[in-house]
């Protein structure tokens, strides 16, 4: 009775069991046989890569390059992930806000040996100062940004204005006296607060242009005194008491959207990326009615900004490094960086493409961006992951009214001890 | 007779009210589907477009920049078919041996398998990606979620199976048997026909929940060789942000394909979801 | 020889049989389900630094105890309970009239009931991006509903508030979970015979002393398995707070597993995550315990 059914049955169980394992266990392996370099790359200037890496495989037949494109939410979580896990990529970004946490881990190969002084020399400084941990340099540099401000001159000349204000009290008041006179509906709109946007970069930004840091070169959180207070007062006040911020700022709003407001008089100003200037040179009409400017000061400083960049590390894991390096080199050469700032990505690290006839007369404000860099931070932490849910849950209960500025500044300040602690960075100097 | 006109009436307001509720959203997204962005990006709306137009759905399955749309599509049909084939072929055997075999330790085999479903797949995330990622080299792979997914829906399966073995009474196979059938024969021509609902319910469920996955789909998966829609419709940002004509389109495509299964099965599903304690 | 003839002895009876079928069911439920568990219960005992991998170190039981001193957590519990609460409350609210209204014959209930299925069909993802849509405060659709209407004088940001945020995920599953929350009462409304209805109606009950005395009675058991498993299922939404609002703001949205899901994915807390994760599973567990002796309970009374 059993035996008809279970001589066909058990063989056939037993085969596709088999089967099935023996196809798991093989397929990743044979497709794995070749030693492929893996990239992991963000979004922007995809296609640019995309076409150098073509252009490599077809000029060094064997090398096989596996290109990851990961969008910013999750790209860091996954290098880190994947270097904890042992199967790191081969280059992947390794940008100043990571640099120091993979340095520290180990995960990256020092590219002292391998990068040029030219290089180092022509790159802007900044950048190469978030690059730099422990007295090595991690990473080749890719591309540098600043968020500057963009106003409507339009709007300027109604008011009366010749140019725009560089401390943060006038441009309240000129805020106030253009919403009064109906020329604009809002002074402006406070950027990045949304759930998971990296709320780390405009709060940086802020804070260097109110003149102040979150930790000194001693190692001392300084925050509440060095301007975090003053700041989050700024912050409250403009939205709630002197109402020049639109309070739709903490829903995520597609940019574009916000830069045709800006064309169309809603806004005096905006403070974005770059890019975002670049995409409104093609899709605005009268876009010649916008300025590009440094963003305004306050308690003495004429300026601040957060310095951003991306540059291109070697994992230490890496089979080939000459070979990474090669494409490494490729991949960050003046011709890349000055195609993908033509392709309306990233703007170079490069300090002499900002005056490249090209570029200037693609992007007319590079001069703009080239002053504002003079006024550039950058912050290295190795705990970087905490520090940008720190700032975006610090900057969304100031701006929801759940704490007050006082409370929320000095919340800021104990978690930033209190995670100095936990890790053993920055390091305090006794 | 009045009252028997009010009772229509309020029925038909009932009705009424049920329908705009239920399908309004679809509406609004068929339409916002088939505007193009300047004329979604209006105060106030308008609610019939005057330039109705393709231009999103022709972007999504013919330009360049779809590409990774269409991958995404062909990840989902691929993994949630595969997931169905496999899941059932597992699990038609087990429910078969829970309902009808007589094992030491079946039924708290059979309670633990059941209490799998309940996991919250939080729990699991990071040490399937860790395993994925170290021992196996199934990260972003379409056979890494097909993995995940059948493991998931082989307790649900075998749930909805027992069931419907259950309501087979035991008797028929007996009589087959006793009329000289081996009980192979019995199983394909007496248990396979009857079970028929049961595994055509069964496979629905799966492919429903497999195509409608997102949280491994997002954490296992780098680009597309493996993405499947779910994942591919939140990554249609532009880097100026969402076109809504767009994502709408795109939404709606990835839900064409579960409602029209519903819609054919719904006999199945209805009676699939009403037999109780189901993953909705 | 000897042993092939054993198996082959073995595999005749119904337990050897039982044991194969079995078996590549055990397999993939022990692989994918069971060792992860294990292991994130193990990585749970550690503070683990995923950066610094040397200094991951063995922490007891504080993973489990200071997230439970801590506010997060309970907080965390409390938005889900809200959203439990208020997801109960006005969908059993709704569905039980939608049901009554299915369970009279007229011309195209069955077409109805049959689009009924839609909202429960969509994927979550898909739910949450429409939704989105609809409540943008540049250009949703529902500013422009209101609008037009005269009922606000200007397009207003409904995700930007922390309350409200949740609020209207809570609606939109809501909306989503409309479906089966129907048809399980429907079901129930179909096995109650239609005399005892009639007998009611000669006794001289109106249509609303039926309702309370005999059908709210007779759907109470469904209503409580409803009740329990969307209790358990409040613990697991994700897809929809992780487009809608990612957890914002000011974590106002900030459910149980979207809580786990930033100490574990965000901050890489691993040991944290997976404590919190493991309490959580504790949680639904205890629940499902509860459902199942409810469903025999309610089984043998019958």
């Amino acid at each position: 009775m059993f035996r008809k059914f279970n001589k066909k049955l058990v063989s056939l169980l037993i085969c596709s069991f088999v089967l099935s394992l023996s196809f798991s266990s093989v397929v990743p392996h044979v497709v794995n046989a070749k030693e492929n370099i893996r990239i992991a790359i963000g979004v922007d200037g995809q296609d640019v890569v995309r076409k150098y890496v073509k252009q490599f495989e077809a000029t060094h037949p064997g090398a096989k390059i596996d290109l990851s494109i990961i969008g910013w939410g999750e790209l860091h979580q996954k290098l880190v992930v994947s270097f904890a896990g042992g199967k790191p990529f081969d280059i992947m970004y390794s940008g100043p806000a990571w640099v120091v946490e993979f340095a520290e881990a180990g995960w990256l190969t020092p590219l002292d040996n391998r990068i040029t002084s030219e290089t180092l020399d022509q790159t802007w400084k900044t950048l190469v100062e978030g690059l730099t941990y422990k007295g090595h340099i991690w990473a080749q540099p890719l591309y540098f940004g600043a968020m500057p401000t963009v106003y409507n001159k339009e709007v300027l000349r109604k008011g009366g204005l010749i140019e725009f204000p560089k401390t943060w009290k006038e441009f309240v008041e000129i805020s106030k006296r253009l919403q009064a006179a109906g020329i604009v509906k809002y002074g402006t709109r406070w950027e990045g607060m949304e759930s998971g946007s990296g709320a780390n970069k405009n709060f940086t930004m802020l804070l260097d242009s109110f003149g102040g840091e979150f930790f000194d070169d001693k190692g001392n959180v300084v925050f509440y005194e060095s301007g975090g207070l003053d700041l989050f007062k700024f912050i409250v006040d403009a939205l709630y008491k002197d109402k020049i911020v639109d309070p739709n700022s903490l829903e995520e709003i597609e940019l574009s959207l916000v830069m045709r407001h800006l064309a169309k008089e809603k806004y005096v100003s905006l403070i974005t990326w770059p890019y975002f200037i670049t995409w409104a040179k093609s899709n605005i009409e009268n876009f010649e009615d916008l300025g590009v400017t440094l963003v305004p000061g306050a308690r003495g400083v004429r300026s601040g900004n957060f310095g951003y960049g991306q540059a291109l590390g070697i994992s230490q894991k890496c089979k080939n490094k000459d070979l990474a390096w090669e494409i490494v080199k490729l991949l960050t050469q003046d011709k890349v960086q000055k195609e993908r700032a033509l392709a309306a990505a990233d703007l170079p690290a490069t300090k002499a493409l900002y005056k490249d006839p090209d570029l200037v007369k693609f992007i007319p404000w590079l001069p703009a961006m080239g002053e504002q860099y003079k006024y550039t931070t950058m912050v290295q932490l190795p705990w970087f992951g905490e520090f940008d849910v720190l700032c975006n849950d610090t900057i969304q209960s100031l701006v929801c009214r759940k704490k007050s500025p006082e409370e929320a500044a000095h919340a800021m300040q104990e978690s930033l001890e209190k995670l100095q602690k936990e890790y053993g960075f920055p390091i305090k100097e006794e | 007779m009045i009252f028997k006109k009010v009772k229509a009436l309020g029925l038909g307001m009932a009705i009424v009210l049920i329908v705009l509720v239920i399908f309004s959203p679809f509406i609004w997204l068929l339409i916002s589907s088939i505007s193009l962005e300047k004329d979604l990006y209006v105060v106030p709306p308008q609610w019939i477009p005057t330039h109705p137009t393709l231009t999103n759905y022709s972007h999504l399955f013919k330009s360049y920049e779809g590409d990774n749309f269409r991958r995404g599509l062909f990840n989902s049909c691929f993994i949630s078919i595969s997931v169905v084939v496999i899941s059932l072929i597992i699990a038609a055997p087990a429910a078969y041996a829970f309902a009808r075999l007589r094992f030491p330790l079946q039924a708290f085999t059979f309670a633990g398998i059941l209490i799998m479903q309940m996991i919250p797949a939080i729990v699991l995330a990071i040490p399937i990606y860790f395993i994925f990622a170290n021992i196996l080299n199934l990260i972003d792979t379409k056979l890494g979620l097909i993995m995940i997914n059948t493991s998931f829906a082989v307790p649900f399966a075998i749930w909805i199976l027992w069931r419907f073995f259950q309501t087979i009474p035991l008797t028929l196979e007996d009589a087959a048997m006793v009329d000289g059938c081996s009980r192979i024969k019995a199983l394909i021509k007496i248990i396979l026909p009857l079970s028929a609902p049961g595994v055509v319910t069964a496979g629905v469920f799966v492919f429903l929940s497999a195509w409608n996955e997102f949280f491994f789909a997002l954490i296992l998966t780098n680009t597309y060789n493996a993405k499947p829609l779910t994942v591919a419709v939140t990554e249609l940002e532009k880097k100026t942000g969402i076109d809504y004509g767009l994502a709408s389109a795109a939404g709606l495509i990835t839900a064409i394909i579960p409602v029209i299964i519903s819609l054919f099965f719904q006999r199945y599903i209805i009676k699939g979801l009403t037999s109780g304690g189901v993953k909705g | 020889m000897q042993i092939i003839e054993k198996i082959k002895k073995g595999v005749n009876t119904p337990q050897g049989l039982a044991v194969i079928l079995i078996t590549p069911c055990v397999l993939i439920v022990f692989g994918v389900i069971i060792y992860p568990l294990f292991y994130a219960i193990y990585l749970s005992f550690h503070k683990v630094y995923l950066l610094l991998p040397g200094k991951t170190k063995f922490i007891g039981i504080d993973n489990y105890v200071n997230p439970l001193l801590s506010l997060d957590i309970w907080k965390a519990m409390g938005r889900t309970l809200y959203f439990t609460v208020l997801q109960l409350g006005i969908g059993l609210l709704c569905a039980i009239p939608i049901a009554l209204v299915l369970n009279i014959e007229f011309k195209g209930c069955k077409a109805l009931r049959s689009f009924l299925l839609l909202p429960w069909a969509l994927a979550p993802v898909v739910n949450a991006i429409l939704w989105k849509w609809v409540f943008n405060a540049e250009y949703g659709i529902l500013n422009g509903l209101l609008y037009s209407l005269g009922l606000i004088h200007q397009y207003r940001s409904w995700l930007s508030q922390p309350l409200l945020a949740l609020t209207l995920i809570t609606l939109i599953c809501i909306w989503k979970s409309l479906p089966l929350m129907t048809f399980f009462i429907l079901a129930t409304l179909q096995t109650i015979p239609n005399n005892l209805y009639e007998s009611a109606k000669i006794d001289g009950a109106n249509a609303w002393k039926s309702f309370v005395y005999i059908t709210l009675p007779l759907i109470k058991p469904t209503l409580m398995i409803l009740t329990i498993l969307y209790i358990m299922w409040g613990f697991k939404v994700f897809d929809e707070v992780y487009i809608m609002t990612g957890g914002g703001p000011a974590k106002g949205t900030q459910v149980m597993t979207y809580y786990t899901y930033t100490e574990t994915f965000e901050l890489l807390h691993l040991g944290k995550g997976a404590a919190i994760a493991i309490i959580q599973t504790i949680i639904i567990f205890g629940l499902s315990v509860y459902y199942i002796r409810y469903l025999v309970q309610k089984k043998t009374e019958f």
